[in-house]
C-alpha cells in the first residue's frame, strides 16, 4: 500500500468511493490548485514546477528541494500509474467525463490530440475559468472504450490527483512527451511520478515465443533478454506497473503482482 | 551532454520548432515566459531544453537547426 492508501483504509485509494465526493472541493489548498490547473494558467504551472526540478538539479540544493518535493507531494498535483484494469474502474467510478487535449504534447510541439481524460469537478470549473478551451464531453462507456484504444497503442495510464486522495484526470502518457514521467526518470524525484500499485511478473516456464513483444511495449526499460534461455526478465527497480506488457503476451506468461510482495520493490514508490 | 540554446537566436516554437519534434527522447519543452497576464493570445513562448540527463547525444537537433543556436557539450 503507498502512502495515501496508507492513510486513507487499507485499499487503492483512487478505488475508494468516499474520495470522488464533492465535499472534497471545499478544501482550501485543493482549491488554489485546481484553480492553476484548470485554466488558462495551467501552462506556466507547468513551467513552474519544471523550474523546481531545475532547482533539484544543482548537487548543492538537491537533498533539500528533493526531500520537500517529496513531502508536499500529496498536497500538491501529480500522478501514479495504474493497469488497464485499474484504470477502467476508476472512469466507472468518476462521473462527468470530459475529454481536453493533452497539455504535455501541446508544449513539446507535437500533433493534438484529445487524449486527456479528465472528471469530477473539472469539467465545470474549465467551462468557468477558460470558456475557449476544447472539450469532448463523453459518457462512461465511451471512455471505457477510449481506455481500451489507447492502452492498444501502448499509451501508460496515469491517475492524476489534486491534493491527494482526490482523482481529477486520467491521462494517457508517451515517454516522448509525458513531462511527470521525464521529470521521475530525469532527476529521480519519486513524487512526480509514482509507480504503480502492481509489478509485472513472467513466468519462466509460460515465456516460450522468444518475440519479445513486450519489451518493445515497455517505456522504462523494464525487460531485458535471458540470453541463455531467450526469455523476458522484469528489471523490478524500473518497473513502473503499469501493466502494457501484459496485454501483448501471446503465451499469457505475464501477470501483475502486489508491488510490495516482491524485495527489490517493496516501499519504492 | 548539456544542451543549450542560445535564446538570442532561436526563432521559437511557432516558426520553426524542429528541435522539439525531432528529438527522441523529448530534451526540450516549449514554455511561457513571465508570469500570466490574463491574455492566452499575447503569451510569449520559448524552448528550453529541460530534461537534459534524458539527452543520448544523438545531434539531430544540432542537424535539423536552421540557426544552429544549440550547443552540445559535456559539463
Amino acid at each position: 500500500m503507498c502512502e495515501f492508501c496508507a492513510k486513507h483504509k487499507r485499499k487503492k485509494w483512487f478505488l475508494d468511493e468516499d474520495n470522488y465526493k464533492e465535499e472534497l472541493l471545499k478544501n482550501k489548498g485543493r482549491k488554489s490548485i485546481l484553480k492553476k490547473i484548470a485554466g488558462p494558467t495551467l501552462d506556466h504551472y507547468m513551467r513552474d514546477s519544471l523550474d523546481l526540478f531545475e532547482l533539484a538539479r544543482n548537487p548543492l540544493l538537491k537533498p533539500v528541494v528533493r526531500g520537500m518535493m517529496n513531502k508536499f507531494a500529496a498536497s500538491n498535483h501529480s500522478g501514479q500509474a495504474v493497469t488497464l484494469e485499474d484504470a477502467i474502474a476508476i472512469v466507472k467510478l468518476a462521473d462527468n467525463h470530459v475529454l481536453f487535449q493533452c497539455n504535455c504534447r501541446k508544449l513539446c510541439g507535437l500533433k493534438e490530440k484529445m487524449c486527456c481524460l479528465n472528471f469530477g469537478p473539472m469539467r465545470d470549473l474549465v467551462k468557468q475559468t477558460n470558456p475557449t478551451e476544447k472539450m469532448e464531453e463523453i459518457n462512461t462507456s465511451e471512455a471505457v472504450d477510449l481506455l481500451k484504444d489507447w492502452n492498444k497503442e501502448g499509451l501508460v495510464h496515469e491517475v492524476l490527483y489534486a491534493a491527494a486522495p482526490f482523482p481529477i484526470a486520467m491521462c494517457n502518457c508517451d515517454r516522448k512527451y509525458c513531462m511527470p514521467m521525464k521529470s521521475r526518470l530525469s532527476t529521480g524525484i519519486e513524487s512526480s511520478f509514482l509507480k504503480g500499485h502492481e509489478i509485472a511478473y513472467v513466468d519462466p516456464l509460460k515465456c516460450k515465443c522468444e518475440k519479445f513483444y513486450c519489451m518493445t511495449r515497455c517505456q522504462f526499460g523494464a525487460i531485458y533478454a535471458d540470453r541463455f534461455d531467450i526469455k523476458a526478465v522484469i528489471d523490478v527497480t524500473k518497473c513502473f506497473g503499469c501493466g502494457l506488457c501484459k496485454e501483448v503476451c501471446p503465451c499469457n506468461a505475464i501477470k501483475m503482482e502486489d508491488r510490495e510482495t516482491v524485495m527489490g520493490s517493496r516501499h519504492k514508490w | 551532454m548539456v544542451v543549450k540554446i542560445n535564446l538570442k537566436k532561436c526563432l521559437g516554437a511557432k516558426k520553426c520548432g524542429k528541435c522539439l519534434k525531432i528529438c527522441p527522447v523529448g530534451v526540450f519543452m516549449n514554455v511561457p515566459i513571465g508570469a500570466y497576464t490574463g491574455d492566452v493570445w499575447k503569451t510569449k513562448y520559448k524552448i528550453v531544453p529541460y530534461f537534459k540527463e534524458l539527452c543520448n547525444n544523438c545531434k539531430a537537433c544540432q542537424k535539423v537547426c536552421p540557426t544552429n543556436c544549440i550547443s552540445l557539450k559535456l559539463p
